[in-house]
C-alpha cells in the first residue's frame, strides 16, 4: 500500500488488494465512491484518492457486504483472481498486486498469470519463525521464472536477530534489501516516504 | 412451478417498462447483450426465467434460451434476494448460488456485475 502511494506520486498506479478472503487494504486507502463497472467487455477499477495521489484500485471489499465471509470453494477463489487480473482493464503505467502471505494456491496461480511482466519484491519480518517461509517463496518465485527485485524487512527495529535474518537472505538471493522500523503510526495512517527507498530500488 | 414464484414472476416481466429506474441497469449492465438463465429449483422442480438485456431493453421470460450466465439457486433465497432480505453477494460469497458462465470468462466476473444487477432489481421491486 505505501509502496504503490508512494509510486503514484510520479506514476499512474493501480493497486491490487489480493487478500480475497480478508481484504482490508481498504480500512487505509477508503473505499471507491463508485464501484468497479464494465466497458467494452471488460471492468474497469475505480480511482481513489490517497491524500493527493491518484490511484486505481481493486479489492474485494468492493464485492463483498462488510462482515459476510467468504465460503466458496477453493477454485472459485482463483477465479476471482483471474476476474481481477485478467478481465480488469488497468488505465495505468503499473500495477502493485498486494499477496496474502501463506496463501500458496492464490500465489502459485497469481505468479502464473502475471509471470512474463512482472518482478516481485518478497515482504517480510526478520525473525527466525519467517526464514523458511521466505527461502520457500523465493523457491516458487524461481519455478514461476518471476524475477525477484527486492526484500522488504518489516518491523525491523524489533527483533533482535533481524542482523542475522539479513545477512542470510542477502547471501541467498543477493538483491537489495530495505529495512522497514515499526512505529505505531503504520496502524493509523499511510506512511509513503517510510518507502522512498524501496519506489527507488523497484524502478 | 413453486406458488410462491406466480406473483413475483409478473413484476419481473413489467420491470423493462419502468424506464427511469431501468436505465440505471442499461448504463451498468447494457454494454453486452448479457443474458442470464435463471435455475430456480426446490420440492417442486425448476422453474427456469431468462432475464437479459437486449438492444438496450430489459427483457424476462419464462422458460430456457440461450445465455451468456445460469444462475442457479434455491426458489426461497430468489425470493428473499429481490425483496431485499439478503442480497446476490452474501448469497455468492455464502456458496449458496451456482454462477456458470458460457462465455470464456469467469464465472466471478458474471457474478460480480450480476450481483449489482440484482441489488437494482430488488431496489425496483420493493
Amino acid at each position: 500500500m505505501n509502496l504503490a502511494a508512494k509510486l503514484a506520486e510520479k506514476f499512474r498506479v493501480g493497486f491490487i488488494d489480493l487478500d480475497i478472503y480478508g481484504p482490508n487494504a481498504h480500512l487505509l486507502l477508503g473505499l471507491p465512491e463508485v464501484p468497479a463497472v464494465e466497458q467494452g467487455e471488460m471492468l474497469v477499477p475505480p480511482a481513489i484518492d490517497v491524500d493527493g495521489r491518484k490511484m486505481q484500485f481493486m479489492s474485494m471489499a468492493m464485492f463483498m457486504p462488510e462482515g459476510v465471509g467468504l465460503a466458496i470453494k477453493a477454485e472459485y477463489v482463483l477465479d476471482i483472481i483471474r476476474t481481477i487480473i485478467e478481465f480488469t482493464r488497468w488505465d495505468v503505467d503499473l500495477v502493485v498486486v498486494d499477496m496474502p502471505p501463506g496463501s500458496q494456491d492464490v500465489v502459485n496461480y497469481t505468479l502464473s498469470l502475471v509471470a512474463p511482466r512482472a518482478e516481485a519484491i518478497l515482504v517480510t519480518e526478520p525473525h527466525r519463525m519467517s526464514l523458511s517461509d521466505c527461502l520457500r517463496l523465493y523457491d516458487i518465485l524461481k519455478l514461476k521464472e518471476v524475477e525477484l527485485a527486492a526484500v522488504v524487512l518489516n518491523k525491523y527495529n524489533l527483533f533482535k536477530g533481524a542482523q542475522e535474518f539479513e545477512r542470510i537472505i542477502e547471501s541467498v538471493m543477493k538483491v537489495p534489501i530495505v529495512k522497514v522500523d515499526w512505529t505505531p503510526e503504520l496502524q493509523e495512517k499511510l506512511m509513503p516516504d517510510l518507502y522512498e527507498e524501496l519506489a527507488e530500488v523497484v524502478l | 412451478m413453486n406458488p410462491k414464484l406466480v406473483t413475483l414472476i409478473p413484476k419481473l416481466i413489467r420491470l423493462g417498462l419502468s424506464k427511469w429506474q431501468v436505465q440505471e441497469l442499461l448504463r451498468k449492465y447494457g454494454h453486452l447483450n448479457r443474458s442470464c438463465q435463471l435455475v430456480l429449483y426446490d420440492d417442486t422442480g425448476e422453474t427456469k426465467i431468462w432475464v437479459g438485456i437486449e438492444n438496450g431493453e430489459v427483457k424476462v421470460k419464462l422458460g430456457e434460451y440461450p445465455a451468456t450466465t445460469t444462475v442457479k439457486m434455491h426458489t426461497d433465497l430468489f425470493i428473499d434476494i429481490v425483496k431485499g432480505k439478503t442480497d446476490f453477494r452474501t448469497a455468492l460469497w455464502h456458496g449458496a448460488i451456482e454462477v456458470e458462465a458460457h462465455d470464456g470468462r469467469p464465472w466471478a466476473y458474471h457474478g460480480l456485475l450480476w450481483a449489482g444487477f440484482w441489488d437494482i432489481v430488488a431496489e425496483i421491486l420493493r
